[in-house]
């Protein structure tokens, strides 16, 4: 269901409504919409306010609300591999899509990010999130897939690449 | 950065070619802009123009994944080739070359195509060394002879541009060379010829550009390219193909020889699943309220050596019921891998582990649409024998493992 869709528009301001009366009546502190951070979620275009930024860092029940939002939505979700994995993480699989880490020979510090959906058919995901253990969750714009496969360069030392080399991040492709 | 300086001319004026470097083969070449983190648009392009069987560049380097930075941004277009193709064999010879200049398309036999914009381009151009080499595919601009008082070279395949730039052409194909033949010879010599010529086609045959191809993408475990590519071969193709399945499931390791150990750790309480817990055998029946804390299966290689992969599937409704809920690949371990998995809560009654193993010469790359298959059909089924005779065809042996947890 596209943010920008009409009826959607109208559930998430009902919704962001009752959140602000609730807030009100309650005396809590007012949290960013429902709305904001499901066009976060699901509109490649949207662009955060620090403020959504902060409170994502600040609210660990928020970044869990942005995880199970991110879950709905994604075409694939990757979970955290915290269990099965020791040191970072060079490769994720789920069922109709592959994610892998490989660090450049002509340039070790910076990495190769290729996605490869198991049907190159299907429709290929446009945003890349990242949510991790800790701190702001990241997203990228995907390029156009190619025949079910994308690629990307990232440097090493940036936070994109950080965490998708942590086993605590979970990862979205919406 | 490189010894030769060699530039691609475009309509924003000359970019210089800074360097090439091998990737590993699993990603796709890609042309960046001065050692920055970022991929130009026409990186597919040039993917394309390196990597078989589309491609020139990995025919005679033998390498299909590059890394090229240039200069400045090379926005669209494909008469970049005749430069990147020249780069190419500069820096396979680690040859120095003098300021090179060019433009033009480069097809598969290696003829230089026409390309839009020459004068265009040749109008960028800024003051030059005297010798410095300017070349345009042949036919074009006919009216411009020099720039800055540099002639213009025209050139109509690869081997004309390498020798304006004093290069030696790289290593011609097999199936390129030809035998020159004397006029006169004596009879045992025109015998050992047509021997030799024989030989040469049945080697051609084998090792010809298709099978040596396969060959390659086999053993680095590129299954779904070889199987891409082996589907698409057609006319003698076909027949090699055929003949190359036939080879490859003949030479599959056995896989009865691959060895696979489990262990169902439980505890009296969740709370000891730390230290307490014990091994079972997947078969062994578990004390009445134990707590199913984690199960660790390992694969081992047979003696035949070569590798053993695979992935661990946890259906906690049954087997391909619903989704799984884990799908893990494991770690390498010497000689083999390692998957554990941790349940969060008591797996329900019928819940089942699926491990599906691949084993063969390489570490396996790329999509890897069987595992489907393999993680969620019924054993004995049509559609498990049907994914592993495919992998068989590849040269790969497949087997399958279930285990109920309770």
């Amino acid at each position: 269901m596209p943010a920008d869709d009409p009826q959607t528009q109208l559930a998430l301001a009902a919704l962001d409504a009752d959140a602000a009366a609730r807030a009100l009546s309650g005396g809590t502190p007012s949290r960013p919409s429902f709305a904001e951070l499901y066009a976060y979620a699901t509109d490649p275009a949207f662009e955060a306010r620090p403020a959504l930024l902060a409170a994502l860092v600040r609210d660990p029940s928020l970044r869990a609300e942005l995880r199970r939002l991110l879950g709905n939505v994604a075409k694939h979700s990757f979970p955290r591999q915290a269990a099965a994995a020791s040191g970072a993480v060079a490769r994720r699989e789920v069922v109709g899509a592959m994610l892998a880490l490989t660090i450049s020979r002509a340039d070790p510090g910076q990495a190769y990010l290729g996605i490869e959906l198991t049907d190159p058919a299907a429709p290929p995901p446009s945003v890349l999130s990242l949510v991790g253990g800790d701190g702001a969750p990241v997203r990228l714009t995907l390029p156009a897939f190619a025949g079910g496969a994308v690629q990307m360069l990232l440097e090493t030392a940036g936070e994109t690449y950080r965490l998708l080399a942590d086993p605590e991040t979970e990862v979205f492709l919406i | 950065m490189t010894a030769a300086h060699i530039h691609i001319l475009t309509t924003e004026g000359p970019v210089l070619i800074q360097r090439i470097a091998e990737e590993d083969p699993g990603i796709r070449s890609v042309v960046c802009v001065d050692g920055r983190a970022e991929a130009l648009p026409i990186s597919p392009a040039y993917d394309a123009f390196v990597r078989r069987p589309t491609g020139v560049i990995e025919r005679f380097t033998g390498h299909g994944a590059y890394r090229m930075d240039v200069a400045s941004a090379v926005t669209e277009g494909q008469s970049w080739q005749l430069a990147v193709y020249l780069a190419h064999v500069a820096a396979l010879k680690g040859a120095a070359t003098p300021a090179v200049y060019a433009t033009g398309e480069v097809d598969h036999d290696g003829a230089v195509r026409p390309v839009a914009y020459v004068e265009r381009k040749l109008k960028t151009i800024g003051p030059l060394d005297p010798d410095a080499v300017i070349l345009v595919p042949a036919d074009a601009v006919p009216d411009i002879d020099t720039v800055e008082g540099v002639r213009l070279v025209r050139v109509a395949t690869v081997d004309e541009a390498l020798a304006a730039v004093g290069l030696e052409p790289p290593a011609v194909p097999v199936a390129a060379a030809s035998l020159a033949r004397p006029a006169h010879r004596p009879r045992t010599a025109r015998f050992r010829s047509v021997a030799l010529a024989l030989a040469g086609a049945v080697l051609l045959f084998w090792l010809g550009f298709q099978p040596a191809q396969w060959a390659g993408m086999a053993s680095e475990g590129r299954l779904l390219d070889l199987e891409t590519a082996l589907d698409a071969a057609d006319g003698v193709g076909r027949v090699q193909a055929g003949l190359f399945r036939t080879y490859m499931s003949a030479r599959r390791p056995d896989p009865n020889g691959v060895r696979v150990e489990a262990a169902i750790l439980a505890a009296p309480t969740g709370a000891a699943c730390g230290e307490a817990a014990k091994a079972f055998s997947p078969g062994d029946a578990l004390a009445a309220g134990e707590t199913v804390c984690r199960a660790e299966v390992r694969a081992f290689a047979g003696n035949e050596g070569g590798v053993v992969v695979g992935r661990l599937a946890y259906w906690p409704d049954g087997l391909g019921v619903g989704r799984a809920a884990r799908i893990l690949r494991g770690s390498a371990e010497p000689g083999g891998r390692f998957w554990q998995i941790d349940f969060a809560g008591n797996p329900p009654p019928g819940a089942v582990l699926r491990l599906a193993l691949i084993a063969g010469p390489a570490d396996v790359s790329g999509a890897q649409p069987w595992y489907s298959d393999l993680l969620s059909t019924a054993q004995g089924g049509a559609a498990l024998e049907a994914t592993v005779q495919r992998l068989v065809r590849l040269g790969y042996a497949a087997s399958v493992y279930d285990w109920r947890i309770r």
